[in-house]
C-alpha cells in the first residue's frame, strides 16, 4: 500500500469542538414549533393484571393534548426478533416500569400532573426475577403462551466433548454468574416524533440501527416502512442499549393522536426502569486440558434472563454459548443456552453482546487450569491462541490474528513475569484475553455488508452519507478519514451527513463492532467510485489516461509528469459544469466473504475479521475491608490498522473503565421485584479516581478484509477486563470471584476463611 | 422531575429571613446551597409553598477565631472549609470530612449549615463536629440560642430546629493541648459517594502531653442520627499514649457494638459494623501515632 496521508494518523473527533463548547444539538435539545412534552405512566408492580384505566381526568386537564393507552395503538404484536411486544401493556404489566399510558401536554409540569390524574386499577400477580426460578415447574408465567418461561433455546456441539473430557489430564468445573448492568450513557433514551398531513411519521432519535428500527416500527404502527422516516441527530452514547424501545413508538402514537410534534425524554429513573440493560447470565462451565496445557474440551450451559420481552437476548445468549470458542484452538465444544422470561426490564445489547459474559467465565476457568497445571497463564494463552490463517471449531476463518503478539507485548509492558513471581501480600496481577467479531453475519439475515454515498459539490466540498450510527465513538471521523484518504483530499473538505432514512443508504447500523470494517468499507467503495469519476475528468484536463492520474493533498496530477497540477476543487467544478449541475455522486458497497451459519451445526464464517486482545490488571485488596483498588492496567489490542489511533486508544480506555465498573461496583438491585437503585446515587459507576493509568498498545496486523487493514475495537475493549481484574484478585488473595460484581463483604469473608487475614 | 411552583423570597438579613419564615407558615423552607432541597423538591418529597433564600445575606460564610472559640458561619461552603487555614491548623478533622462530601460542584455550592439541617444520618460534616463537641447557634425572633450538637439531631431528616428558626453559626472550642483527629468514610468508589459509614476520631492530650486527656468518637451512617460512642471513648481516656495503643481493639469493638446500622442497597448492617470496627482502629492508630510524634518533637 502506498504512503498514507490521513489514515493511521490521530484526529480529534470532527464534532469535538461543538461538543466541548455545548453547541451540539442532541436529541434532548431539539425543538419543533408547537412541540408537546410527552411522559409515560409506568407499572408500579413487577407483574399485575390491569383491571381498568381511567384517563378522563387527565384528558380534561387544560394543556393536555393527548392521553394514550394500548387502546390507542394498532394493537399489533411486534418485536425485532420475537413478536412478543405491544406498544403499551394490554391486559397485564410484566415488569416494574412497563408502559401503561402516556400523555402529551404543552409543558412538562402539566404532563407530570396529568400522569398523576390517570387512575389504573391493578391486581398484583406473583412474579419471578431469577431466570433459574422462572424455569422451575409451577413458576408464574410472564407470557401465558410460553411454557416454562422459555423464550428461546440454543444448542451447538462439535467434536466429541465427552471423550475429550475423559482423556483430559485436568478438568475444571464451576458455576459463574454475571449480573444485570446498565449502559449509563450520558443522554437518556429520547425521541421527537412528528406526523405530516399525509400521516407520514418522522422520528428523530439516538439509535444505533436507524434502518432496522424503521422496519420493526413500521410493523408496530401498522404502516408501510416508506411512511416512516428515522433521523439520527448527534446523541449521547449507547453502548448497545439504543436499539428498539417502546418510548420511540409512544412518542409517535402521541404525535398521531395530538396532531402535534411530541418530544419524549426518559428521566434517568425511567431509563433505568425501562431501558435495555445487559442480559444477566448463569454459567455452568466444564473445561479440560492436557498436562502440557493444551485445551481439550469445553462444555457450557448458559441461562440468561430476558426480562419481560425478547429484544435481542436470545441472540446474546447464543453468542455467549459459542463465540468465545474461536479465541483458542478448541476442537471439542458443546453448549446449551436458555433464554428465559422474567418479570424484569427487558434485557438486550451491551458492549460485548454475551461474549463479555462468557469471556469472564472462560478466562477465569483458564486461570484455574493454569494454576492446576503450574503453567504461566500468559503461556497457556500463547499455547492455545488462534493464529492468522487458521479456521476455528465453528468454521471461522481467522484472516489475521495478533493474539500472541498482544499477550507478549502486554506481558512485557506490564512486567508480568516479575510481578507474577514476586508475591506481595494482597497485591496481585491478572491477565485475560478476548476475541470478537467485526460484523456478525446472522444478526440481520438479509445481508451484512456496508455501503456509502460520496457527493462532491461544485465547490469541491465532500459529503459522506452512511447508514450506520456515530453514538460518540468517533465513527464519523473514521469515515471522513477513509474518504479523505481515498480521494486524496484534506480532512477539512469532508462532511459526514446525519443519518436520515430518506437520504442515507440502508446501513444496518452500529453493533457487533462492525462500524469501522463494514461501514468503512462501504464508504471506501463509494469514495473509489467518486474518485474514478473525477479521475476521468482530471485525465482529460491533464491530457493523460485516468490510470496515470493521482490526487494528493487535494491536487490532481499526472504520475508520469507531475509538473502540472489541478486542484480537486477545479476538477469538481468542471465535473459539475460538464454534467449541467449534477454533482459527482459516488456510490458503493462492500460484500463481506461471510456465511450464514448452518442452522444445525452453527458452522460458518460469520465475520470478515476477528479482533483479539490481552489485558493485564494489577490490584490491591484491602484485607480488612475487602475493597479492591485497580492500580495499573495494560491493554494490547489487535485492531488491524488503527484508522485513528487516538480514537482507538480512547475506545480501549473507555472499555476498561466500563468493565472496571461492572467488575467492582455496578449492579441493578431488585427488592420485591422492583429495581431499588434506579438513580446514580445508588447505581455506582466509576469516577476518574477509580480508573488507574491505562497503557494501551495497538497491535496492527494488516487485516486483508478491513478498510486500509482495519478491524473493530468497540466491544473487545471491554471483553477481557472483568477476568483480568478478578484473576488479579485471585493472585492477591487466593479468592476466585465467580459472581459479578465483586462484593467487598463477601470477598472479606472469603479472605478471612482462607486464613490470610493479617491482624495488625 | 420538575419543581412545582412556589414563592421565592430572598432575605436581605437574618432578621428579615426570620420574619419572612415566621410569616410564611410551617411548610416554608430555607434555601442555603440547595444541593438537598432542590433535589427533594424535584422528587416531590417536599412541596414548600415558600422558599426563603439566605444567599443575599452578607457575611454568613465566615470562619473566625475569638477567645479560644472557632466560629463558622452556617453558609460557609464545603470547598472553602476544606482548605481553611484556621480549621486546618486547629481541627483538621473537619477539613478532611467536608472535603469528602459529594463532588467539586456540590462542595462549591453546598454549605455546612445546610448539611447539618438536612440531617442525613450519613452527613459527612456531622461526625467530626460531634467529635469536636461543637455547638450550634440557632437564630430565632426572640434571639439566639446555643445548643450542643449532641442534642441537635432527632432522627433522619429531623433536627430540633423549629420551622421558624434558622441555623446561624457553628461553634468549636479550640483545642488547648496537643490534639489530632481523623475521619474515615466507607465509600463504594473513590470519590462522589454518600458515606456508608463514617468514623470521626478526635483526641487531645492532657497538659503534660503524655496522657490522653479526652477522646471523642462519632459515627455517621450507622444509626438514625450521627452518634457518639462514649463506651468506646472511655477505653482510651486517661491512658498514657503508649498504653492506649493496646486498647485500640477493645475501643473499636465497643464502637462497632454501639452502632445500629441497617441493611440497605448500599451495604449490609453486618458489613457496616465490621467497617466501623476497622475504621476506629485505623483512626485511632493514626491519631495516637500523631500525638506520640508531636510529643517527640516538642
Amino acid at each position: 500500500m502506498s504512503q498514507l496521508d490521513i489514515v493511521g494518523k490521530s484526529f480529534p473527533q470532527i464534532a469535538a469542538r461543538e461538543k466541548a463548547t455545548g453547541e451540539t444539538k442532541f436529541v434532548t435539545d431539539l425543538v419543533l414549533p408547537r412541540m408537546l412534552c410527552g411522559q409515560v405512566l409506568r407499572s408500579p408492580y413487577p407483574h399485575a393484571k390491569i383491571i381498568s384505566i381511567d384517563t378522563a381526568k387527565a384528558a380534561a386537564l387544560p394543556g393536555v393534548k393527548a392521553v394514550v393507552t394500548f387502546q390507542d395503538t394498532p394493537k399489533i404484536k411486534f418485536g425485532p426478533r420475537s413478536e412478543d411486544w405491544t406498544i403499551f401493556a394490554s391486559d397485564k404489566t410484566r415488569f416494574h416500569g412497563d408502559e401503561v399510558a402516556a400523555v402529551a401536554a404543552v409543558d412538562a409540569d402539566i404532563a407530570e400532573q396529568a400522569l398523576e390524574l390517570i387512575r389504573v386499577e391493578y391486581k398484583e400477580l406473583p412474579y419471578i426475577i431469577s431466570p433459574l426460578d422462572a424455569m422451575k415447574q409451577g413458576a408464574p408465567l410472564v407470557h401465558e403462551d410460553k411454557p416454562g418461561n422459555i423464550g428461546a433455546e440454543f444448542k451447538v456441539e462439535a467434536g466429541d466433548v465427552d471423550r475429550a473430557m475423559d482423556d483430559s489430564y485436568v478438568v475444571y468445573e464451576d458455576h459463574f454468574y454475571t449480573n444485570q448492568v446498565y449502559q449509563a450513557y450520558m443522554e437518556p433514551m429520547s425521541a421527537l416524533a412528528d406526523v405530516d398531513l399525509s400521516g407520514r411519521v418522522s422520528i428523530w432519535t439516538g439509535t444505533q440501527i436507524p434502518n432496522m428500527m424503521r422496519m420493526t416500527y413500521a410493523k408496530a404502527l401498522g404502516m408501510s416502512p416508506d411512511n416512516l422516516r428515522i433521523v439520527v441527530p448527534e446523541y449521547g452514547g449507547a453502548f448497545g442499549g439504543k436499539m428498539e424501545n417502546n418510548i420511540h413508538l409512544i412518542a409517535a402514537v402521541l404525535a398521531q393522536k395530538s396532531g402535534r410534534p411530541v418530544k419524549l425524554v426518559n428521566t434517568r429513573h425511567d431509563d433505568f426502569l425501562a431501558g435495555n440493560p445487559r442480559v444477566p447470565m448463569h454459567f455452568d462451565i466444564k473445561i479440560g486440558a492436557t498436562q502440557d496445557g493444551i485445551l481439550t474440551a469445553k462444555d457450557v450451559k448458559v441461562v440468561g434472563a430476558a426480562g419481560a420481552r425478547l429484544v435481542y437476548s436470545q441472540v446474546i445468549v447464543a453468542t455467549a454459548c459459542y463465540r468465545v470458542d474461536s479465541l483458542y484452538r478448541l476442537k471439542n465444544v458443546r453448549a446449551k443456552g436458555y433464554t428465559v422470561y422474567t418479570n424484569s426490564v427487558p434485557t438486550a445489547c451491551f458492549r460485548g453482546f454475551g461474549n463479555s459474559q462468557s469471556t469472564f467465565v472462560l478466562e477465569s476457568a483458564l486461570d484455574e487450569l493454569a494454576i492446576q497445571l503450574k503453567i504461566d497463564p500468559a503461556e497457556l494463552r500463547i499455547k492455545n491462541g488462534m493464529g492468522s490463517n487458521e479456521t476455528s471449531v465453528h468454521g471461522w476463518k481467522i484472516g489475521s490474528s495478533g493474539l500472541r503478539e498482544c499477550v507478549t507485548k502486554a506481558s512485557k509492558a506490564a512486567n508480568w513475569s516479575q510481578k507474577k513471581n514476586n508475591k506481595t501480600p494482597f497485591k496481585g496481577i491478572g491477565l485475560a484475553c478476548c476475541n470478537h467479531v467485526s460484523g456478525n453475519r446472522p444478526f440481520a439475515r438479509e445481508f451484512d455488508g456496508g455501503s456509502g454515498i460520496v457527493r462532491v459539490g461544485k465547490d469541491g466540498r465532500i459529503t459522506v452519507f452512511h447508514g450506520e450510527s456515530d453514538m460518540g465513538q468517533g465513527q464519523n471521523t473514521t469515515f471522513a478519514q477513509i474518504v479523505a484518504e481515498r480521494l486524496g483530499v484534506t480532512m477539512d473538505m469532508v462532511n459526514v451527513a446525519q443519518v436520515d432514512t430518506d437520504i442515507s443508504p440502508f446501513g444496518l447500523g452500529s453493533f457487533a463492532t462492525r462500524g469501522t470494517l463494514m461501514g468503512g468499507n462501504g464508504v471506501l467503495a463509494a469514495a473509489k467510485d467518486a474518485y474514478d469519476q473525477m479521475a476521468d475528468i482530471a485525465a482529460d484536463m491533464l491530457n493523460t489516461k485516468a490510470a496515470d492520474v493521482a490526487c494528493r493533498k487535494a491536487m490532481f496530477f499526472s504520475k508520469s509528469s507531475s509538473e502540472t497540477k489541478i486542484s480537486f476543487q477545479d476538477i469538481a467544478s468542471e465535473a459539475t459544469i460538464r454534467h449541467h449541475g449534477a454533482p459527482i455522486v459516488g456510490t458503493g458497497f462492500y460484500k463481506p466473504p461471510t456465511e450464514l451459519p448452518d442452522p444445525d451445526t452453527k458452522k460458518g464464517n460469520i465475520s470478515p475479521a476477528y479482533p483479539f486482545g490481552c489485558q493485564i490488571a494489577e490490584v490491591e485488596v484491602d484485607p480488612d475491608t475487602g475493597q479492591v483498588s485497580v492500580t495499573n492496567f495494560v491493554a494490547a489490542h489487535d485492531v488491524g490498522r488503527a484508522i485513528n489511533p487516538m480514537a482507538t486508544v480512547g475506545q480501549i480506555q473507555g472499555g476498561i473503565a466500563q468493565g472496571l465498573g461492572w467488575t467492582l461496583m455496578e449492579n441493578m438491585a431488585y427488592e420485591d421485584g422492583k429495581m431499588i437503585n434506579a438513580d446514580f446515587v445508588d447505581y455506582i459507576v466509576p469516577s476518574c479516581f477509580d480508573i488507574p493509568d491505562i497503557k494501551a498498545i495497538l497491535v496492527e496486523p494488516i487485516e486483508p478484509n478491513g478498510p486500509y487493514g482495519a478491524k473493530g475495537i468497540g466491544e473487545p475493549a471491554l471483553n477481557p477486563t472483568m477476568a483480568a481484574i478478578t484473576n488479579a484478585i485471585y493472585d492477591a488473595t487466593g479468592v476466585r470471584i465467580k459472581e459479578l460484581p465483586v462484593n467487598p463483604q463477601k470477598l472479606l469473608a472469603q479472605i478471612q476463611k482462607l486464613g490470610k487475614h493479617v491482624k495488625e | 422531575m420538575r419543581i412545582r411552583p412556589f414563592d421565592f423570597k430572598a432575605a436581605v438579613s437574618l432578621q428579615d429571613a426570620l420574619i419572612q419564615l415566621d410569616q410564611s407558615g410551617p411548610d416554608a423552607k430555607v434555601l442555603a446551597g440547595g444541593t438537598d432541597l432542590v433535589l427533594n423538591m424535584k422528587k416531590k418529597k417536599i412541596l414548600p409553598s415558600t422558599v426563603i433564600s439566605l444567599h443575599s445575606i452578607k457575611n454568613l460564610e465566615y470562619v473566625e477565631e475569638k477567645n479560644g472559640m472557632i466560629h463558622i458561619g452556617a453558609m460557609a461552603k464545603h470547598a472553602d472549609l476544606a482548605i481553611n487555614p484556621i480549621l486546618e491548623k486547629e481541627v483538621s478533622i473537619l477539613c478532611q470530612a467536608v472535603g469528602l462530601i459529594g463532588s467539586w460542584q456540590v462542595r462549591n455550592i453546598g454549605t455546612i449549615g445546610g448539611n447539618l439541617c438536612n440531617a442525613s444520618p450519613a452527613a459527612d460534616s456531622a461526625p467530626p463536629l460531634l467529635a469536636l463537641d461543637a455547638s450550634v447557634v440557632i437564630a430565632t425572633l426572640k434571639g439566639d440560642k446555643i445548643i450542643p450538637i449532641t442534642s441537635f439531631f432527632c432522627g433522619p431528616a429531623q433536627t430540633i430546629i423549629k420551622s421558624n428558626e434558622i441555623l446561624k453559626e457553628i461553634l468549636i472550642k479550640k483545642p488547648v493541648n496537643p490534639s489530632a483527629g481523623c475521619y474515615l468514610k466507607l465509600r463504594r468508589r473513590k470519590a462522589v459517594d454518600i458515606s456508608l459509614a463514617g468514623v470521626a476520631f478526635q483526641a487531645e492530650t492532657d497538659p503534660t502531653g503524655k496522657r490522653i486527656g479526652q477522646v471523642k468518637i462519632a459515627l455517621g451512617g450507622v444509626a438514625p442520627t450521627p452518634i457518639r460512642v462514649p463506651d468506646a471513648e472511655t477505653c482510651l481516656t486517661g491512658l498514657c499514649i503508649d498504653d492506649a495503643f493496646e486498647k485500640i481493639a477493645l475501643c473499636a469493638q465497643k464502637a462497632a457494638r454501639a452502632s445500629k446500622p441497617i441493611d440497605d442497597v448500599r451495604a449490609t448492617a453486618d458489613y457496616k459494623s465490621t467497617i466501623v470496627n476497622v475504621f476506629v482502629q485505623r483512626c485511632a492508630q493514626h491519631v495516637l501515632t500523631t500525638l506520640k510524634n508531636q510529643r517527640g518533637k516538642s
